[in-house]
């Protein structure tokens, strides 16, 4: 579904280019739930978001369903309607309500009626046990709740995969079980699911491949039961021994 | 009486003027109707009277114009802009208490005399001064841009010269000690001292003497023979004392109670209508101008912040920016004449048209620093959330960024509302009647500054304050998505 082939990318900065992505090339196939671990800085952040076109990469491609993303032809509006996206600031629109929110991108872009989107946004609302705050503001809901809405707002344009950025890290650990709950349910259902996170509780149980990132390079792709018991990895072995 | 100070704004306008206005000629005579010019803040020659012009040179005017058998139409602008709207051709002839000078001999021409003019000194009461001589290293009080100004700024290079825009505001100072003498016309000088016998009196004999005298065009010589001629005729009818006693025996009472003069300057006449009609100019002005600031300042904003970089949107880049940086570097009353002598010189629209787009030119480019900051202070993550679900660049900025930014530039936007409102008390520098210049109308009339200053200023101050409390209300209506 995902095809990334010598992915490059570098920023400039007053101390020169730094390279963050150094040749990736991997695969997501449909129905995937892949977590991306690493240390801070390697660079987890910018390969997702060079997946829906966030940031352009240096060099190397990006294919999406067989259409390479990464050309300049491509019309990167209709791609990221397939890709839904959750970040770890939530990101909501403070100036509308939660209603508003879910449909204010599927009603501009003329996907659906305003009716329509309703009703989506309303049962979607409700399976994760928000509809009650449709008409409140962001501003009135809690840290959980509103990854939950930030969720429900992706799956509100009915993507093909959803890229999570750290989506717990910026939650109060108690809000932590709501989202991953949200979470597991999607991936029940059978989405195709890209994952960086430090929830390594969600890489074992939810992930069916983990890849573990440190400058740049993916320096390993596993299965969770052979990478969280006995990675072959001395890198891998350290990271998990530091943070578990 | 009155000559041109050797202002820079007004040499660099009447050059530009020289190189960029061409208008025909058109004789004076073959018009039904005949436009006069004046200043009329200098009474008893030239002042306003609730909504009319009136004085002695207006009624010298009217009688000229009547013998030339046309209509008289009369334009009140500012001093400074009486030889401009003459070089412009845009009036027939100026009649102001002028008198000649030689800087102003080269662009126009003068008539013979219709008046003899003496300076006078007010002294305060107690004063020691008894003659000219020893006001050399005084305080003096002068009518800006008038003869007493060169006078005084000529003879007395030992004094500090204080110049004011009207005679009233002199003898003010004078009383309240600030002054020791102020040197101005014989007439308003009776009138200032009338009002004030208690605290002033008028030195012994006249300062000098100045001859006033009609203003035309250059080389309109055919027009300047006619009105000599009139004005000769009434010399020798005795139409023109006939005037002046008719402008000069409708003193006052010199009683200055505050009810007195509350009475005077507000009820009298119904003075206070000047003051409500200003209020309204002065409102229309500001919420035009804000409007169209609003729409100048938000599309500059949008172009700033814009990341297209085609070759469409680099060019628009260039023109904000030029815009942004001539408005913002020249002061609103340069603006305002540029606006109005040069780019719509000749268009022949309102005044206070003019003055809208003006200001709203002027303010467009603060509107715009505010919402440019507005646009800017919306977290980047709102953009890639709005362009992770589909949204293009447009959408997200109309949709997301830019009704954020909106609301987190009201309280500056109110702000520049306020400093707007303010702002548009120039106007009156090209005749417009807004509240500022309708307080000052009524001080020139009265000459009682008290109760016009400070009626203004507390209707100034009283809308400003319901801006601001009108903007706390709406602010706490849209901070409702802050609540929790
Ligand atoms: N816009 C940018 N300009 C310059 N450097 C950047 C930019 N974005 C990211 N970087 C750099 O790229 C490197 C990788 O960043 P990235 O955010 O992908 O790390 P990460 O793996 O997501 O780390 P974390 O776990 O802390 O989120 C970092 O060194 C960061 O400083
Ligand atoms: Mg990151």
């Amino acid at each position: 579904m995902i095809c990334v082939k010598n992915l490059k990318k570098s920023f400039e900065s007053s101390q020169g280019t730094i390279d963050v992505l150094n040749d990736i090339t991997t695969n997501v196939d449909k129905g995937e739930k892949i977590a991306i671990i690493g240390p801070s800085g390697a660079g987890k952040s910018v390969f997702l978001r060079c997946l829906n076109g966030l940031e352009k990469p240096t060099s190397g491609e990006v294919f999406f369903n067989g259409q390479c993303i990464t050309e300049p032809g491509c019309d990167m509006n209709i791609i990221r309607r397939q890709i839904g996206m959750v970040f770890q600031q939530f990101n909501l629109f403070p100036h509308l309500t939660i209603r508003q929110n879910i449909t204010l991108v599927p009603t501009t872009l003329k996907l659906k009626s305003k009716d329509e989107a309703n009703e989506i946004a309303e049962s979607l609302l409700k399976r994760v046990g928000l509809l009650n705050k449709a008409d409140s503001y962001p501003a009135q809901l809690s840290g959980g709740q509103k990854q939950r809405v930030a969720i429900v707002r992706a799956m509100a344009m009915n993507p093909k995969v959803m890229l999570f950025d750290e989506p717990t890290s910026a939650l109060d650990p108690e809000m932590v079980g709501e989202v991953l709950s949200v979470m597991k349910d999607l991936a029940n259902d059978g989405m195709t699911m890209l994952v960086v996170t430090h929830e390594m509780s969600f890489a074992k149980e939810v992930a069916t491949r983990v890849l573990f990132m440190e400058k740049g390079k993916i320096i390993s792709d596993d299965i969770p039961e052979h990478l969280f018991n006995k990675s072959d990895n001395a890198r891998v072995r350290e990271f998990l021994s530091k943070i578990l | 009486m009155k000559k041109l100070v050797n202002s820079l704004l007004f040499t660099l306008l009447l050059t530009l003027l020289f190189n960029v206005v061409e208008q025909n000629l058109i004789k004076a005579e073959d018009k039904k109707q005949i436009n006069v010019a004046t200043n009329a803040e200098f009474g008893p020659f030239e002042y306003k009277d609730g909504n009319d012009i009136v004085g002695i040179d207006i009624d010298i005017a009217k009688y000229i114009v009547d013998k030339m058998g046309a209509d008289i139409n009369i334009i009140d602008i500012s001093f400074d802009a009486l030889i401009l709207e003459l070089k412009n051709h845009t009036c027939d002839f100026a009649i102001a208490a002028m008198s000649k000078n030689d800087e102003k001999e080269n662009s126009v021409d003068f008539s013979d005399p219709y008046f003899i003019a003496k300076q006078d000194v007010i002294l305060p009461i107690d004063s020691e001064i008894k003659s000219p001589g020893e006001l050399n290293g005084k305080r003096i009080g002068v009518h800006l841009g008038t003869t007493g100004d060169s006078y005084c700024t000529n003879n007395f290079k030992d004094s500090e010269i204080h110049r004011y825009k009207n005679g009233a505001e002199a003898v003010m100072d004078l009383v309240n000690g600030r002054l020791d003498a102020v040197v101005i016309d014989d007439l308003p000088a009776r009138m200032l001292i009338e009002k004030n016998n208690r605290s002033v009196k008028k030195m012994d004999g006249h300062l000098f003497k100045e001859e006033y005298r009609i203003v035309v065009p250059k080389g309109e010589i055919e027009l300047l023979y006619r009105i000599n001629t009139i004005l000769t005729e009434m010399k020798s009818t005795g139409k023109i004392d006939e005037i002046v006693e008719k402008y000069t025996k409708e003193s006052s009472k010199s009683n200055n109670s505050l009810i007195n003069q509350i009475y005077n300057n507000l009820i009298y006449k119904e003075r206070y209508m000047g003051i409500v009609q200003g209020l309204i100019t002065t409102l229309k002005i500001t919420v035009v101008a804000l409007i169209i600031g609003l729409i100048l300042g938000v599309a500059t904003a949008l172009i700033k912040v814009s990341k297209d970089n085609n070759l469409l949107m680099k060019f628009l880049n260039i023109i904000a920016n030029t815009y942004l940086s001539v408005i913002k570097g020249t002061p609103m009353v340069v603006q305002l004449f540029v606006i109005y002598y040069l780019i719509l010189g000749s268009s022949g629209l309102d005044k206070i048209l003019v003055a809208m787009i003006s200001f709203g030119i002027n303010s467009g480019a603060y509107v715009s620093d505010i919402i440019r900051a507005g646009i800017l202070s919306v977290d980047v993550g709102q953009t890639e959330a709005g362009r992770s679900l589909g949204l293009n660049s447009r959408q997200t900025m109309m949709k997301i960024v830019f009704p954020q930014a909106l609301k987190n530039s009201m309280p500056t936007l109110c702000n520049e509302f306020i400093n707007l409102l303010k702002e548009t008390s120039v106007a009156g520098f090209i005749g417009i009647m807004d509240l500022s210049k309708a307080g000052e109308v009524i001080r020139s009339q009265t000459y009682e500054p008290l109760v016009p200053l400070l009626s203004v200023a507390i209707i100034y101050f009283s809308i400003t304050q319901s801006v601001v409390w009108l903007m706390s209300l709406l602010e706490r209506r849209l901070r409702k998505s802050d609540m929790r």
